[in-house]
C-alpha cells in the first residue's frame, strides 16, 4: 500500500472587484493566520493567510488588492497583473479563486475573463446568495459554470458555515489542471493579423501575456531580453493600442452578454428602494452635511469617553514598573536605561493605542456600512477646491488619531496630484501625541472659568486648536495646489456599494491591522529616538559618569542632576539652539524639550519634567506643578506665562515633531524631497507663527 | 444643416444628463474614453441613469448595469450619449 504523501501546501490567490466580500472570504478562510506586507516596489498591501483544505492538503492564500480589471489601475498599481504574468513558470500561484458578487456579477466576470486567459486552474465564487431575493436576482449554476467551463459556486461569505464545497473545488481544479485552450478568440477578434504575428514572438509568453506587457510595461521576472526587446518593438502608437484596448474590453462583454443570457436574470425594480431612500438622506444637500457633522461629533466625544480610562491605566502601569526597577536594580546606566530609555520609549508608543483603536473601528463602520462613500460624495467638490478630492476626507479624519495609518490610507486616491497634497496636510490635524502637550498648557495659562455658566474656556480653546488644524490642512492643500503639477491624466471613479451591516470579524481585523501598523512603524522609531535622547541626555563631552554616581546629600544629587543634563549633549544642543528661539520666548530647557519631541510631540512633558526635577524637590510635585513654578531669570515671572503659552501651542500644532510621520511620507513618496520639504516648510510655518504669537502677546 | 446637428450629436455628454434621466451611451466613442470606463461598465450601447448630482453640482452618482458609480463632471465629459428620440 502506498504511503499517505505529506501534507502538501498550496499557493492560492484570491483575486475580485473591490466590494465582493473577497476579504470576508479571506478573513474566514485564515482567521487571524494573516500577515499583511507591501508588493515590491509599490505602495499596495497584500495580505497572506493560511488555511487548512482537506487531510494533506493546506494552503496559503495570497489576498491580492481588489480591482476591476487585470491592467495596472491605481488600487492595485500593476500588483494582480504582476502576480500573474509570473504565476505560471514561476509556480507562484496554484490555483486562483475568483470571487465575484451576485448583484454586479456581469461587471465581475470581466476580470474573470481576463484572468481565465492566463491559463490558471481557477475556481469562480459567486457571492451573496443570501441577497438574490431581496433583489430578484436568479441565477443558473450549472449553465453558466457550462458556458464559462469553469468550476463555479455560489456563496454567502457571510452566512456559510464552512467552505467545504470550496475547498473541495479548489482541490478539484487544482488535480484536473489545464487543457490547452484556444482563447486566443477575443484579440483575434479585434485584429487577427497583428495578435497572430505577436503569438509568435515568444515560445514561453501566451499571446495575451505579451499583449499585457506592451500595454501595461510590466514584465515578468526572468523573462530573458531579447524577449522583452522583442515585444516592446512590437508597440504601436498609444492611441493604436487604446483602441484595441477598447475593442478587447468590448469583445469580452459581447461574450459575457451570450454568456449570462440564458442563466442569469435580474429584476431591475427590485430591491433598491432601501438604498433610494438612505441616499436621499445621507445625500441631501443640507441633511446630508448636517449628519455628516452630527457623526464627526459623536465620534470625537465617545472618543474620548473610552479612551481616557484605559490610557490612564497604560499609564499607571508604566509609571509602576519603572519604580518596581528602580527599586530593584542597582543605580547605574543599566538601569536608567531601562527606566529612562526603553520603559519611558514603549510607554510612549502603548497610549496611544486606545484612541488609535477606537478611532479606526468607527472609521472601520463607516466604511464597511458604504457610508464614507457617500461622504466621499458629498465632500469631492469642497475638497477639489482645496487641491484634494473627496477620499482625502478618510485620512484627514484618521489624522486626528495619527499621521501614519493616515498616510496610508491615502493609497486609495488615484490622482497622484491629490494623493500627495493629501500626505502633505494630513499632519497638520491634531494628532493624539499632541493632546498631552496642549492639555498641560491649557491648563496651566487658561483659566478654569465657563462663558455664560455653560462652555469651558479650556474645553473651548482645545476645539479651537483642533479646528486650527483642520483650517491649516485646507489652507496648505490650496496653497499647494497652485505649485504641484498633475503628473498624468487620471479619472475619478468611486464605486457606491449598497448599505450593509458590517462583519464584527472584519471589523476587529481591520483595527488590528491599523493598530499594529502603528506600532510598528511608530514603535520602533519612537523607541529608537527615546534610547539615543537618552543617551545624549546622560553623556557630554566632560564625561559625566563620574558625577552621575550617587552622592548621599540630596541637594548636591539634584545639583548633579541639572549639572549633567545641562553639560550633556542634549544641553550644548539647547544652549545652541537658545538664541534661535528666544524671540518665541523659550530657553534652551524649552528648548531640550523641542528637539526631543520629534521623538513623538508628547515627549516634550517628560522632558520638561526631568528637566525641572531640581526646581522643585518636594516629591510627588506634578509636572503641572514644577511648570509652574519654573521662573524666568530676566523678567522674574513666572516662566509659562500666558504669551509663552499661546506660542508653544501655536508652535505645536504647526511643527512636524514626528519622524516617524517623517520615515512613512519618505516611503509613501518614494524619496526624500517630499518629507523633507515638508519638514521644513511645518517647522518655517511652525516658528513664525509662534514668533508672531509671542511677539503680539507680550 | 443636418452636419450641424450631426455634430451637436457627437457634442452630447454624460455630464449635460440632469438628475433622474437616463440615456443610451453612444457606439461612436472618441478614442480619449478611459478604457477604465469601459471595463467598469460605460459601456457603448447600454444605459446608463444618473441617480443623483451632488449639491455643488459635481460629481454625478449614476446606475450602469454593472453597479452605482460616483464620477466627476470632468470625466463624465468624456462619455458621449445618444441624443434621446
Amino acid at each position: 500500500m502506498k504511503k499517505i504523501e505529506h501534507s502538501k501546501n498550496l499557493r492560492i490567490a484570491l483575486i475580485g472587484n473591490p466590494n465582493t466580500g473577497k476579504t470576508t472570504l479571506f478573513n474566514r478562510l485564515t482567521g487571524l493566520r494573516q500577515k499583511v506586507a507591501n508588493f515590491p516596489g509599490v505602495t499596495v498591501t497584500k495580505k497572506e493567510g493560511k488555511t487548512k483544505l482537506s487531510e494533506n492538503y493546506t494552503a496559503e492564500i495570497v489576498d491580492l488588492p481588489g480591482t476591476y480589471s487585470i491592467h495596472a489601475s491605481s488600487s492595485d498599481q500593476g500588483a494582480v497583473l504582476n502576480m500573474m504574468l509570473n504565476a505560471r513558470l514561476e509556480h507562484k500561484i496554484d490555483v486562483v479563486v475568483l470571487v465575484a458578487d451576485v448583484e454586479n456579477l456581469k461587471r465581475n466576470l470581466l476580470l474573470f475573463s481576463q484572468i481565465k486567459d492566463f491559463d490558471i486552474p481557477i475556481v469562480l465564487i459567486i457571492n451573496m446568495k443570501d441577497q438574490m431575493k431581496r433583489k430578484g436576482i436568479s441565477i443558473d449554476i450549472e449553465s453558466l459554470s457550462n458556458s464559462i467551463n469553469t468550476k463555479t459556486l455560489l456563496v454567502s461569505t457571510k452566512k456559510d458555515k464552512n467552505f467545504q464545497e470550496l475547498k473541495d473545488s479548489i482541490l478539484d481544479v487544482y488535480h484536473e489542471g489545464i487543457e490547452k485552450r484556444q482563447h486566443e478568440s477575443v484579440l483575434q477578434k479585434v485584429d487577427a493579423d497583428y495578435f497572430k504575428k505577436l503569438g509568435k514572438l515568444s515560445d514561453h509568453y501566451s499571446v495575451y501575456e505579451c499583449w499585457l506587457m506592451i500595454t501595461q510595461d510590466i514584465f515578468p521576472n526572468g523573462i530573458s531580453e531579447e524577449e522583452c526587446a522583442a515585444i516592446i518593438e512590437f508597440r504601436q502608437t498609444s492611441n493604436n493600442l487604446k483602441r484595441k484596448q477598447q475593442q478587447e474590453t468590448v469583445h469580452r462583454y459581447v461574450e459575457i452578454n451570450k454568456q449570462l443570457e440564458k442563466s442569469y436574470s435580474k429584476d431591475r425594480s427590485k430591491g433598491s428602494d432601501l438604498r433610494a431612500l438612505l441616499d436621499r438622506i445621507f445625500m441631501h444637500k443640507i441633511f446630508g452635511y448636517a449628519f455628516f457633522f452630527l457623526i464627526l461629533f459623536v465620534i470625537f466625544q465617545l472618543l474620548f469617553e473610552w479612551t481616557s480610562t484605559p490610557q490612564d491605566f497604560i499609564d499607571q502601569i508604566f509609571t509602576n514598573i519603572s519604580s518596581w526597577v528602580k527599586q530593584q536594580m542597582q543605580p547605574g546606566v543599566l538601569r536608567d536605561l531601562i527606566t529612562d530609555g526603553i520603559l519611558t520609549g514603549i510607554g510612549g508608543v502603548l497610549i496611544f493605542i486606545p484612541q488609535i483603536a477606537v478611532l479606526f473601528l468607527f472609521i472601520s463602520v463607516l466604511e464597511e456600512t458604504g457610508y464614507m462613500s457617500r461622504v466621499i460624495f458629498l465632500m469631492d467638490k469642497i475638497m477639489r477646491k482645496f487641491g484634494m478630492s473627496g477620499k482625502s476626507v478618510i485620512p484627514l479624519i484618521s489624522g486626528t488619531a495619527c499621521a501614519i495609518p493616515a498616510i496610508m490610507a491615502t493609497r486609495t486616491i488615484s490622482n497622484w496630484k491629490e494623493r500627495l497634497i493629501t500626505i502633505l496636510v494630513t499632519p497638520f490635524t491634531t494628532c493624539s501625541a499632541r493632546l498631552p502637550v496642549y492639555g498641560i498648557l491649557i491648563s496651566i495659562i487658561i483659566p478654569e472659568t465657563k462663558i455664560f455658566g455653560l462652555f469651558g474656556l479650556q474645553g473651548l480653546t482645545l476645539l479651537m486648536l483642533y479646528m486650527l488644524g483642520f483650517a491649516s490642512a485646507l489652507i496648505a492643500g490650496a496653497v499647494l495646489s497652485k505649485f504641484i503639477k498633475n503628473k498624468q491624466r487620471s479619472i475619478f471613479i468611486s464605486e457606491m456599494p449598497d448599505y450593509k451591516i458590517p462583519s464584527i470579524k472584519n471589523l476587529g481585523i481591520n483595527v488590528l491591522e491599523k493598530t499594529k501598523s502603528f506600532t510598528l512603524e511608530a514603535g520602533k522609531i519612537i523607541l529608537a529616538i527615546t534610547i539615543l535622547l537618552w543617551y545624549l541626555g546622560s553623556n557630554g563631552p566632560d564625561n559625566l559618569k563620574n558625577t552621575n554616581t550617587p552622592i548621599a546629600n540630596e541637594s548636591t544629587q539634584v545639583y548633579t542632576q541639572t549639572n549633567t543634563l545641562e553639560n550633556s549633549y542634549l544641553g550644548m544642543l539647547g544652549k545652541t539652539i537658545e538664541p534661535a528661539i528666544k524671540p518665541l520666548g523659550y530657553d534652551w530647557k524649552i528648548g531640550i524639550a523641542l528637539l526631543t519631541s520629534f521623538a513623538a510631540r508628547e515627549v516634550f512633558i517628560s522632558s520638561l519634567a526631568t528637566i525641572y526635577a531640581i526646581e522643585n524637590k518636594e516629591d510627588g510635585a506634578t509636572i503641572k506643578q514644577k511648570m509652574m513654578a519654573e521662573i524666568n531669570p530676566d523678567t522674574q515671572q513666572p516662566r509659562f506665562n500666558f504669551s509663552v503659552g499661546m506660542s508653544l501651542l501655536v508652535f505645536y500644532a504647526f511643527a512636524m515633531q514626528c519622524m516617524a510621520t517623517f520615515a512613512v511620507v519618505k516611503r509613501e513618496t518614494n524619496g526624500w524631497f517630499w518629507p523633507v520639504t515638508q519638514l521644513i516648510g511645518m517647522g518655517v510655518i511652525a516658528y513664525l507663527s509662534a514668533l508672531l504669537v509671542f511677539q503680539i502677546l507680550n | 444643416m443636418s452636419a450641424k446637428n450631426q455634430f451637436k450629436k457627437m457634442l452630447k455628454t454624460l455630464a449635460t444628463l440632469k438628475s433622474g434621466e437616463s440615456a443610451q451611451i453612444s457606439e461612436n466613442q472618441s478614442s480619449d474614453i478611459p478604457v477604465e470606463l469601459i471595463e467598469i461598465g460605460f459601456l457603448p450601447g447600454s444605459y446608463v441613469q444618473v441617480m443623483q448630482i451632488a449639491p455643488l453640482n459635481d460629481p454625478m452618482h449614476v446606475r450602469l448595469s454593472g453597479g452605482y458609480f460616483s464620477i466627476r463632471k470632468e470625466t463624465a465629459k468624456s462619455i458621449s450619449i445618444n441624443e434621446k428620440d
